[in-house]
């Protein structure tokens, strides 16, 4: 969430040199904004706490109106064991809000296969990728709800994202994916981002507590700044 | 002859695992707390460094920040372990039907997993559900807007009543075990003497209680200062960094930022500093038993 609010502001991490710049100004307004869903009153005060079950598990209960996450949670929030029945089958989809009149920039992961290059059974491993990517057998897998235990959602083809029968059977949810896609980013896929997204963490959850935005975002980008200097991307 | 090697002989199959399973590990983490292994970088061990990995950590401010946690933590639940200990021990001391039960469950909180008392407490202090929320928020009002693992302060002792949890009772077995051995003799001369509670305890049973007190300072101090799981599932080292101990930030430095040399490094230096610990502890144990 938070690097949703800074991208979609025009902030960033890093800068092109690989300087830490989520302290300008863009960074320091998009991060009170995001603080402001917890100070207004929009999140509850223990959400400082959660972690992503936590915060699922909120909204699947019933005590929440809204979550912001990875789209495969859908099957999670349908299947009527765990689910409030105030909430299974009344979960809509929506792309993530975004600033008033710019596109909403979100954050995303993707999980990729390969075949490894110790492999005694790089042929059979191949056959299977095939037929795990296969689209077909994608389609098989998203139509088919006989149980909830299994459901799945995600698609990675754009045939099947768009497919209308599939859609139909989730109110629009692979379509909303793909809308999403077309302006999704990746954290900076670094070797150091570890360090930098850990010291992002520990200080967003500081100015949560109430820390001061600036000094914190300003100690941050120090801190970061360290890491980058000493890694050698710039002197 | 054969006697005497025949004992090496049956210790040896437990020696070989010994050696595989701790020593063999400990001085490959020597070894690698000497080189520059960045996992993100390559899948070997690359140049030797020297002492780097080692002088870097005190440039880290995460390093300072866990010590000072760690002894932070250490002292609040080694405190309040043998106190709380302390405490049930001499509840229970009395023979009668209720107190035999109660031994014989003192030893089962201690039993229970590090990771699972982690979990259990931070559902217990969840803010919203949590059991110890509610109990907390009804006796005391003016809490009701704590967020208990959210505060710097709550979620540290959070995290020492957790471990205190399985310890006192523990400690409070040994205490029972020793008060038992005090003879019925001195207490009773000590009452002709005209002592009251009060004075027996502190200048009876308390110093005759030295012994048992030293060895579970030692023994608990031990364990706190490698505290890590219920770090990891009560509160992530959080909030910020307040509760990061020691264990946790190598944890960190070797599985999130996959800096094995660093990692290693910092690792050897709580190992000398535990066997420093653990050294005392047996010189003590031993030299109990020998006087005994």
């Amino acid at each position: 969430m938070f690097l949703n609010h800074l991208w979609g502001n025009g902030g960033d991490v890093f800068d092109s040199a690989m300087r830490p710049i989520f302290n300008s100004p863009a960074g320091v307004e998009a991060t009170t904004t995001y603080l402001d869903l917890l100070k207004k009153g929009y999140s509850s005060p223990d959400a400082v706490t959660f972690n992503e079950g936590e915060a699922g598990t909120q909204f699947a209960t019933g005590k929440s109106a809204m979550w912001a996450g990875w789209s495969w949670y859908y099957s999670n929030f349908n299947n009527p064991k765990n689910i409030a029945p105030e909430v299974v089958n009344n979960v809509g989809v929506v792309t993530a809000p975004a600033w008033a009149g710019k596109a909403p920039i979100t954050y995303s992961q993707i999980w990729p296969v390969g075949i490894s290059k110790y492999s005694k059974n790089q042929d059979a491993a191949w056959e299977y990728l095939q037929w795990l990517t296969n689209t077909r057998v994608e389609r098989e897998v998203v139509l088919n709800k006989s149980d909830a235990k299994f459901d799945n959602v995600v698609a990675v083809h754009y045939p099947i994202l768009q497919d209308p029968e599939v859609n139909k059977l989730h109110q629009n949810l692979q379509n909303t994916i793909l809308n999403v896609l077309k302006t999704a980013r990746t954290e900076p896929l670094i070797p150091e981002w570890p360090q930098v997204e850990s010291i992002l963490e520990i200080a967003i959850n500081n100015m949560a507590g109430g820390k001061p935005v600036q000094a914190t975002l300003d100690q941050a980008a120090k801190d970061v700044d360290g890491i980058m200097k000493k890694a050698g991307y710039y002197k | 002859m054969r006697g005497k090697y025949a004992k090496f002989v049956m210790l040896s199959p437990a020696i070989l695992v010994l050696l595989a399973t701790t020593t063999y590990p400990l001085i490959y983490a020597l070894i690698i707390s000497f080189r520059n292994w960045k996992l993100t970088k390559s899948p070997e061990p690359k140049e030797f460094v020297g002492l780097d990995n080692y002088t870097q950590a005190f440039d880290d401010s995460g390093f300072t920040n866990s010590l000072q946690v760690t002894f932070l933590f250490t002292v609040l639940s080694v405190s309040l372990s043998l106190g709380i200990g302390l405490a049930i021990a001499l509840l229970v001391q009395k023979k009668s039907l209720v107190n035999t039960i109660l031994k014989t469950l003192l030893i089962f909180p201690f039993a229970v997993s590090p990771t699972l008392k982690g979990f259990s407490w931070r559902f217990m202090l969840n803010a919203d559900y949590g059991l110890y929320n509610k109990i907390a928020k009804t006796v005391f009002p003016p809490a009701k807007d704590i967020i208990w693992l959210n505060d710097t302060f709550w979620a540290m002792f959070g995290l020492a009543m957790s471990e205190t949890w399985g310890w006192a009772p523990l400690i409070a077995l040994m205490f029972v075990g020793a008060l038992g051995s005090i003879s019925p003799e001195i207490t009773e001369a000590a009452r002709l003497d005209g002592a009251n509670n009060f004075s027996l305890f502190f200048y009876i049973t308390l110093p005759l209680l030295r012994p048992v007190i030293l060895i579970a300072l030692l023994l608990k101090t031990i364990f706190s200062l490698k505290m890590f799981d219920q770090v990891v599932t009560m509160t992530g080292g959080g909030p910020g960094r307040s509760t990061q101990t020691f264990n946790f930030f190598i944890y960190q430095i070797g599985f999130r930022n996959l800096d094995m040399g660093y990692a290693s490094a910092l690792a050897i230096m709580l190992v000398i500093f535990l066997s420093i610990l653990a050294y005392l502890y047996v010189k003590l144990l031993l030299g109990k038993g020998a006087s005994a």
